[in-house]
């Protein structure tokens, strides 16, 4: 073969190539069978060596990052002892706090979808790249969990199933930036959307400009008909309102409708006309960065 | 025994995806991960040719998006162009030492996280832009780089057939 030819055949191979990744994508986002079922094949043949490959190469995981993050295991030990003081001395208040929170619970009608069928499942491994945040769960379709279910965990949300296979499942979490989940304000039942922002950067409420939002509120999922998860899961609470996209409100004039007032110890931002959105920083209430057991919720739209 | 070299390139991306998914993903510096499995085209690339680079990239590629919520495919189709790009690239090289390498491991892999980013975002997946990119780049540049003494004979070692006096035609 003569060199030109080689080069050629070298074109000819990436043009294939390239052509065969295209429609790979192509067939994948249209959500074509075949495809969906060959990558979760793979998925369930693979997973188990991957186990393997982790369990083995356990110890290296944890030396380097006791090595590199020893400054914040200093830390997080400072806190640690910190927070055990205060459980120690905060012991006799607990009882009572237990019961504000029941009442809170019961206020608020935070049932937790008890009467949804539930599967216990371990995380086995985190994501397989820093562009995305996902677990991996060791149950799956065998056990009855389906794309789409909710998963939880006993402090409120997680995320959502993203791909199943027989005996492994993908979770997206809450933190993902593809992530949207439609709520609801505990107090005054107001709905908005929660999204996303990426890895190392807190979700955001996208409340109607007239709901009242005030720092500390509870959010939990909507419940609407046709909403994809169970209602009533908490989700998290609202820790800031860094401010307002409202439209057209500079040009009313009125300060005070993008300004949060102080008002009972909480920020609050004061009633305004339906004409934009106002966006919170949230905290959920789930520990999405220490997960090790979570539940599937086994609930669809239509059950 | 002798396996034939698909095998042996199957063996070396096998063991380089397991290595990419339990060990590297671990190792955090900046609270991300790095992405050390593109070496592998890199590798193929210089050691074999642009053919062999793109060949290695697409399954290399394939593999790992296996794990990913990405479209499947978006990953192999960004290293069969890095595997194509570096097998041409490295026609130049007279003798491909290790710091040739390495230098063309530390190149590709910003530029194929890039490209990566780019490609998916055109594909519409916006969330990519959220992801710390930079750091990742920084990140995945370093390993990949700490990588490619390694990979670079293994994938030498793939692509020699014992019964050919003539090792590593390209």
């Amino acid at each position: 073969m003569g060199p030109f030819s080689r080069v050629s055949r070298a074109r000819l191979i990436l043009a294939l190539l390239v052509l065969t990744a295209v429609t790979l994508m192509t067939l994948d986002t249209r959500g074509t069978g075949p495809i969906a079922t060959a990558r979760n094949s793979l998925l369930s043949v693979l997973s188990p060596f991957r186990s393997a490959a982790e369990w083995a190469t356990d110890p290296i995981g944890d030396v380097w990052n006791g090595i590199v993050h020893f400054d914040e295991l200093e830390e997080e030990n400072a806190e640690l002892r910190a927070e055990l003081d205060q459980v120690r001395g905060d012991e006799v208040r607990e009882i009572t706090d237990r019961e504000v929170l029941e009442q809170l619970l019961n206020a608020t009608e935070i049932t937790f979808a008890d009467d949804v069928e539930q599967v216990a499942a371990r995380v086995v491994a985190g994501p397989a790249s820093s562009f995305e945040e996902t677990v991996t769960i060791d149950k799956g379709s065998d056990q009855g969990i389906a794309e789409g279910m909710a998963v939880v965990t006993g402090a409120g949300f997680v995320g959502r199933v993203e791909r199943v296979t027989s005996n492994r499942s993908v979770v997206l979490l809450l933190t993902d930036a593809e992530m949207r989940v439609a709520a609801r304000l505990v107090t005054t039942q107001g709905l908005g959307r929660v999204e996303g922002r990426g890895p190392r950067q807190s979700p955001v409420v996208e409340l109607l400009a007239d709901e009242q939002a005030a720092v500390g509120e509870i959010l939990q999922t909507s419940g609407l008909e046709g909403s994809l998860y169970p209602p009533g899961i908490p989700i998290g609470r609202i820790v800031s309102i860094p401010g307002s996209n409202v439209a057209d409100a500079d040009a009313e004039g009125d300060d005070d409708a993008t300004t949060p007032t102080t008002t009972g110890g909480s920020t609050v931002i004061p009633d305004l006309a339906p004409v934009g959105t106002v966006r919170a920083e949230l905290e959920p209430y789930a520990r999405l960065d220490q997960l090790n057991f979570v539940t599937v919720l086994v609930w669809s739209p239509q059950s | 025994m002798t396996l034939p070299t698909w095998a042996r390139v199957g063996l070396v991306i096998f063991v380089g995806l397991m290595v990419q998914l339990a060990v590297v993903n671990r190792v955090s510096v900046w609270s991300v991960s790095g992405q050390a499995l593109i070496v592998l085209p890199v590798a193929a690339g210089l050691a074999g040719g642009p053919e062999r680079g793109a060949l290695v990239g697409f399954v290399t590629g394939l593999g790992f998006d296996v794990f990913l919520t990405t479209p499947f495919g978006l990953t192999a189709l960004v290293w069969t162009i890095t595997g194509f790009a570096v097998g041409v690239a490295g026609r130049n090289l007279m003798r491909s030492s290790t710091w040739s390498i390495v230098a063309f491991a530390a190149l590709a892999a910003p530029l194929s996280i890039g490209a990566f980013v780019v490609i998916g975002v055109i594909l519409g997946q916006e969330r990519l832009l959220a992801a710390p990119v930079v750091p990742i780049m920084v990140v995945s540049t370093l390993v990949t780089a700490l990588a490619a003494p390694l990979a670079a004979p293994a994938m030498r070692w793939a692509f020699t057939d014992p019964r050919d006096p003539v090792p590593l035609r390209r």
